[in-house]
């Protein structure tokens, strides 16, 4: 297709132009104003006072001159002293010349008042680049906040539509087309894993809004982690062999944290079903969940051999609709929320949660740290 | 439906939905294959021999503008139809300037995504049966190769034509003499549901005369007839 694509190029020109873009470029621009306008400013003053300088000094010489002058028509010395007291006889020609101390004073203010309008201008140079700064690293934040959305959107949008579609799909083949018993148990199989996605992301999102507005109350308890982690690979059992992955526990009886059972659930739910996620992306492969007992706490792994991450990209994993890449060419579903939801849980539950890869391709592994259980927990 | 089978190409990294479409063109009686990664459907359209890709646009690998526009830059010709959950205006003229023919946002009716397919599938078989009666044409100087939308022009310069620009050339080149209307151009190169406005033609006839006529402000092949639509005269004296 090529009609309008002249058009169609200055359009996009004009689109990625947004907002921020704007914005930078108006801050860019008012920066370069402000930089010269300082820099100009100094050096008008300092030329102001070499002027001021040049003109003392021609004055002063000019009262010499008179002062000579003075002597030469017979006038009284003595008088010299007081009416030009800047004034000194040079021993050397025997005239009246401006005293080096006088001299040296009008020097002395010229380079003080230079260093004065250096510091005052550097000192309002250091002030306006530190608040650009401010403002510029403000621009970038809500630039990539905008980006996120962006993706967000687009995730969402696609995260309904297409189990929508599929729904619709299968729906509208059970009333057009006249399905085998065996056929019509594939489509309802199909119907019920669509609604299954959906119900996740809806809960997802609702979970991220009661999150944002604090309405999260935690009731800790003692919990038993083989038992939830069983639990875990059971539920996700479904989604895993769709995409070829094999989830299983390395939990042993008896390890127990002191945490919200239903938080905790949320949690390797979702640790789990990204893990699937990644690892379905690589082609297949595993998903573990382990523990290790450490000084009062209990650290939670779920690691797999998935598509893994930058590790430079660890910290932002837990941010709010990030999601690694490109949202046109995403190697995973997802909408950027379950992890941003796991690290609210667990860090309202007094928890840290960390994350590791060694880089793409190279697996990854996400560490839940909860408080143990006491034994009088139980 | 009516079609002839035809040989499709599914790509979409929704395994159900894939599956879905599959199961139903087989039933209309095409021969189908499901692909759900951007890189197996590039090689996989690399290699075979599609009537039709029904092509998703976020996919794992390469996204399916990427797709389409990297088969249009490598000489395919087979028709895309964009199915997608990026329904918006924008995403739309995106797809067709990537090379799309059609675009169906998600979710749809499956007999809206039968009947867009069956047109696909009509007009693609008209572009097929025309070069088959007539493949080249020449007049006035000007030479045009309809199957390998090559050409070259009265002043000796060489063109390749995208496949919509040389269908309507060919459109209108299968009624010379005639006037044809835009909505007869719109309805058999894309489908009247693509474009909001049949204006978009006027853009494609302005190309046709840059590449042929001499003097592309007074046209003597691509004439236009006001409020009506097109006429290719490729004689003119003999008008």
């Amino acid at each position: 297709m090529t009609a309008g694509s002249e058009r169609g190029g200055s359009v996009r020109f004009f689109e990625r132009l947004d907002h921020t873009r704007a914005l930078q470029v108006a801050f860019l621009f008012l920066f370069l104003i402000a930089v010269g306008q300082v820099t100009w400013w100094i050096l008008d003053q300092a030329s102001y006072a070499s002027e001021v300088r040049t003109r003392l000094t021609q004055l002063i010489a000019a009262d010499a001159q008179a002062a000579n002058r003075f002597l030469e028509q017979g006038g009284d010395p003595a008088a010299i002293t007081v009416l030009f007291p800047h004034l000194f006889r040079d021993p050397a020609s025997g005239e009246l010349a401006i005293h080096p101390v006088v001299l040296q004073s009008i020097e002395d203010e010229r380079r003080r008042r230079l260093n004065q309008y250096g510091w005052e201008g550097a000192f309002f140079l250091v002030v306006l680049i530190g608040g650009m700064a401010v403002l510029a690293k403000a621009l970038h934040q809500d630039a990539v906040l905008r980006r996120r959305q962006r993706n967000f959107l687009a995730a969402v949008s696609h995260e309904f539509k297409s189990p929508l579609a599929s729904l619709q799909l299968a729906a509208e083949t059970l009333s057009l087309r006249d399905p085998t018993p065996g056929d019509r148990g594939r489509l309802s199989e199909r119907m019920l894993h669509d609604l299954k996605r959906l119900q996740v992301m809806v809960s997802n999102i609702l979970e991220t809004s009661r999150i944002e507005e604090g309405r999260i109350a935690l009731a800790p308890e003692r919990v038993a982690l083989a038992e939830e982690a069983e639990a875990t690979v059971e539920e996700c059992q479904v989604a895993a062999a769709d995409h070829g992955v094999e989830v299983a526990h390395d939990i042993p009886e008896g390890v127990a944290i002191n945490a919200d059972p239903v938080a905790v659930r949320t949690v390797l739910r979702n640790l789990v079903d990204n893990a699937i996620k990644a690892v379905g992306a690589a082609g297949g492969g595993k998903v573990v969940i382990a523990t290790a007992v450490r000084d009062g706490f209990v650290d939670v792994t779920v690691s797999d051999n998935g598509i893994g991450f930058p590790p430079g990209e660890a910290g932002k994993l837990f941010e709010k609709f990030y999601r690694p890449g490109n949202e046109m060419r995403r190697e995973t579903r997802g909408t950027g929320l379950g992890l941003h939801i796991v690290r609210n849980l667990v860090e309202l539950g007094g928890g840290k949660v960390s994350a590791h890869s060694e880089g793409p391709g190279r697996g990854a592994r996400v560490t839940v740290s909860w408080t143990a259980a006491h034994e009088d927990d139980a | 439906m009516t079609d002839q089978a035809a040989t499709i190409l599914v790509v979409d990294d929704e395994v159900n939905l894939a599956k879905g479409i599959k199961e139903n063109l087989e039933i209309e009686g095409h021969s189908v294959e499901a692909v759900f990664h951007g890189r197996t459907a590039l090689e996989m359209v690399r290699a075979g021999t599609y009537d039709l890709v029904i092509l998703d646009v976020m996919l794992p690998g390469v996204d399916g503008f990427t797709l389409c526009k990297t088969m249009r830059d490598e000489g395919q010709t087979t028709p895309v139809l964009f199915l997608t959950a990026k329904g918006e205006a924008s995403d739309r003229i995106r797809g067709l300037e990537a090379g799309g023919d059609d675009y169906l946002p998600k979710p749809f009716h499956l007999r809206e995504l039968l009947l867009r397919v069956h047109a696909i599938l009509r007009r693609s078989r008209w572009y097929d049966a025309a070069i088959g009666r007539e493949s080249e044409i020449r007049f006035e100087g000007n030479e045009f190769d309809f199957r390998s939308f090559k050409g070259r022009s009265w002043e000796g310069k060489e063109h390749a034509i995208p496949h919509k620009e040389a269908m309507i050339f060919k459109v209108l080149a299968e009624r010379s003499g005639e006037v044809v209307s835009r909505d007869e151009i719109l309805e058999t190169v894309w489908g009247s549901e693509v474009f909001p406005s049949t204006r978009t033609i006027d853009n494609f006839i302005v190309r046709l005369r840059k590449r042929f006529e001499p003097d592309p402000e007074s046209p003597r092949f691509f004439h236009t007839v006001r409020g009506v639509g097109y006429r290719f005269t490729p004689t003119p004296n003999k008008e």
